[in-house]
């Protein structure tokens, strides 16, 4: 007698996980925009003060917001990234973003002397450049597979890196050198509403494609003779989850400059808690993310006279996080 | 479906480790490859499968059936891996992921884009991992698996995804000695039962002659010699393997083949 085999029921802590990691991120969007050198109460707001409006408005709301995207779009992006070069430590330096976007930035300053606008675009247009460069010198290998991708996405990482090293020998150590560090530092200072739809709508729509393919993507994990022998049309879905992946962070680090670590931290985080590598743990992970830049931020606000640079803050919380991890032995791959 | 492979030679980098081999498997029998370490037995498996270059072709005729034929090599990796199922000789799964969603798996070249695995298809893979008698396992993550229950659980997936032509690299090389019987008992009972074709590469020369219909012997990337144990007396099965692995002897008692290396007195 043929026996129907039981489904299996959903036991999974994936959901609950969510949940509490979206009310953290709640509270500490909420607290967020509470803090600030402007004192803003929500009566001044409900009694429609044109200060607090003000204020409000044009820097707590899109500071807030844009934290809270730079930290998910980082978190989501570093998963995929991770995910599709098989390695834990994967970033989006790996295939040039980052430098590409500092040299782009760089250049602005220095031969522009351009508004943050432009530095924007030129940082946008930087880190686009530097990754389809490596992309097109790795198609021109003659073995088209991960190494030779990585490979290059090496080789243009030095070169720009060696191009941001001229143009800041060039510069004018007064002026342009101290904008160019500053820049490469990363901030949320200089955000306002008016810079804000291109990020908002590029990491929202990016982590939607890139969480509609995420099954897909989990074929990139296998080796790739036996992902193609599964039927997965491995070169064409890299590059789909490469291309999404650096949009996002193209988008962010072109008007935050460089913010280390997030990448890296909030997936990882994340599988410690799931341990696996369902859906939820990919959004688990662009969530998290969000909940750790807006902390950082925060403290970045409120625990100096001055404001401190986000990136020194996600980094002294990173490094010793990530020396945790080598000691606890995470063996995702091995 | 029968697979008429002409002239097949595969390499990497073009330097062909395999050189013009010509073969036949009939539908509903089971083939072994057999031969020393680094004769090009892994070479041609995945030759087979367009992994690595390869000149030659590898063409499923439908049998009897008026169908028209297959001409693998024009297909892309979606449409191939339909036809073709191949499990490497170590699974390349790097991830945490349960046993069951590592089954499901095969059901990839099926589903259509963006689509996941519904209720059937679980169902399916269930039976499938109960086939191999790894039903206890269902929910365990892979990576905390012995290498003999990964190897169980491919084995599972190979069989959902249901293909004409099953290409196993050492399916066998880390199970325990029931389990290796059982899992040639049930890939033969699925060729016979479903008129697939199959070629095994196998290092077990009793096991190989015990199970399979052919071996297909090579050495130094050719064509050795092909074996029928079914059909040829013992001593010519023994003086073809001896031209290869140096003087063994196989013996027939039962209707049952095994294999002993010389010199063996008696038995």
């Amino acid at each position: 007698m043929h026996v129907q085999p039981i489904l299996p029921t959903r036991k999974s802590n994936g959901r609950l996980l969510l949940l509490a990691a979206l009310l953290f991120t709640g509270a500490a969007f909420f607290l967020s925009l509470c803090t600030g050198h402007y004192p803003l109460t929500l009566q001044a707001l409900l009694d429609r003060e044109a200060s607090a409006v003000h204020v409000f408005l044009t820097l707590r709301l899109p500071r807030t917001v844009m934290a809270l995207i730079t930290g998910c779009g980082l978190g989501a992006a570093g998963m995929i990234y991770q995910m599709v070069f098989k390695n834990p430590l994967a970033a989006p330096d790996i295939i040039g973003v980052s430098s590409g976007a500092s040299t782009g930035a760089a250049a602005a300053i220095l031969f522009l002397h351009a508004s943050s606008a432009g530095i924007t675009t030129f940082a946008f247009v930087g880190g686009l450049t530097a990754v389809c460069l490596s992309l097109l010198l790795s198609r021109l290998s003659a073995e088209r597979n991960l190494s030779s991708l990585i490979l290059s996405g090496i080789a243009v990482n030095a070169l720009a890196q060696a191009a941001l090293m001229a143009l800041k020998f060039t510069a004018d150590p007064e002026k342009e050198l101290a904008s160019i560090e500053y820049w490469i530092m990363g901030s949320l200072g200089s955000v306002t509403a008016s810079r804000l739809p291109l990020p908002l709508v590029l990491v929202f729509s990016g982590i939607a494609v890139l969480a509609v393919f995420y099954r897909q993507f989990l074929f990139l994990t296998l080796d790739e003779e036996e992902a193609r022998m599964l039927g997965t049309p491995v070169t064409l879905l890299r590059l789909l989850a490469l291309a999404v992946a650096t949009l996002i962070v193209a988008a962010i680090v072109s008007i935050t400059g460089i913010i280390s670590f997030v990448g890296l931290l909030a997936p990882h985080t994340a599988r410690l808690l799931t341990k696996n590598y369902r859906l939820s743990t990919f959004l688990l992970s662009g969530i998290l993310g969000g909940a750790l830049l807006l902390t950082a931020d925060i403290v970045a606000r409120s625990a100096a006279a001055g404001e401190i640079p986000v990136s020194i803050l996600t980094s002294l919380l990173g490094a010793p996080f990530l020396l945790w991890l080598v000691w606890k032995g995470e063996k995702t791959w091995t | 479906m029968d697979l008429k492979v002409t002239d097949f030679s595969a390499g990497y980098n073009y330097n062909m480790v395999v050189n013009n081999i010509s073969f036949f498997l009939p539908s509903g029998t089971l083939t072994a490859l057999v031969g020393p370490n680094g004769c090009g037995k892994t070479t041609l498996l995945k030759g087979l499968c367009h992994l690595i270059p390869h000149t030659g072709t590898a063409i499923l005729h439908p049998g009897q059936k008026q169908l028209p034929e297959v001409d693998l090599s024009r297909y892309p990796s979606r449409k191939l891996a339909r036809y073709i199922s191949y499990i490497p000789q170590r699974s390349g799964i790097h991830i945490p992921l349960r046993a069951l969603d590592v089954v499901l798996m095969g059901f990839q070249p099926f589903l259509p884009l963006l689509s996941s695995p519904g209720k059937t298809h679980i169902r399916k893979a269930l039976t499938a991992l109960a086939c191999v008698g790894m039903e206890d396992c269902t929910f365990a993550d892979f990576q905390t698996l012995s290498e003999g229950q990964k190897q169980l659980c491919v084995l599972a997936r190979a069989l959902v995804q249901n293909t004409q032509l099953l290409l196993f690299d050492e399916p066998d090389s880390a199970l325990d000695f029931p389990n290796r019987h059982k899992i040639l008992h049930t890939i033969r009972q699925t060729l016979c039962h479903k008129q697939k074709t199959g070629l095994l590469v196998l290092h077990d020369l009793s096991i190989a002659l015990d199970y399979c219909d052919q071996l297909i012997l090579m050495k130094d990337g050719g064509l050795a010699a092909l074996l029928y144990p079914q059909t040829e007396p013992p001593e010519e099965l023994s003086r073809k393997l001896s031209g290869v692995y140096g003087p063994v002897r196989v013996f027939r008692r039962d209707g049952h083949c095994f294999l002993l290396p010389c010199p063996v007195t008696d038995i």
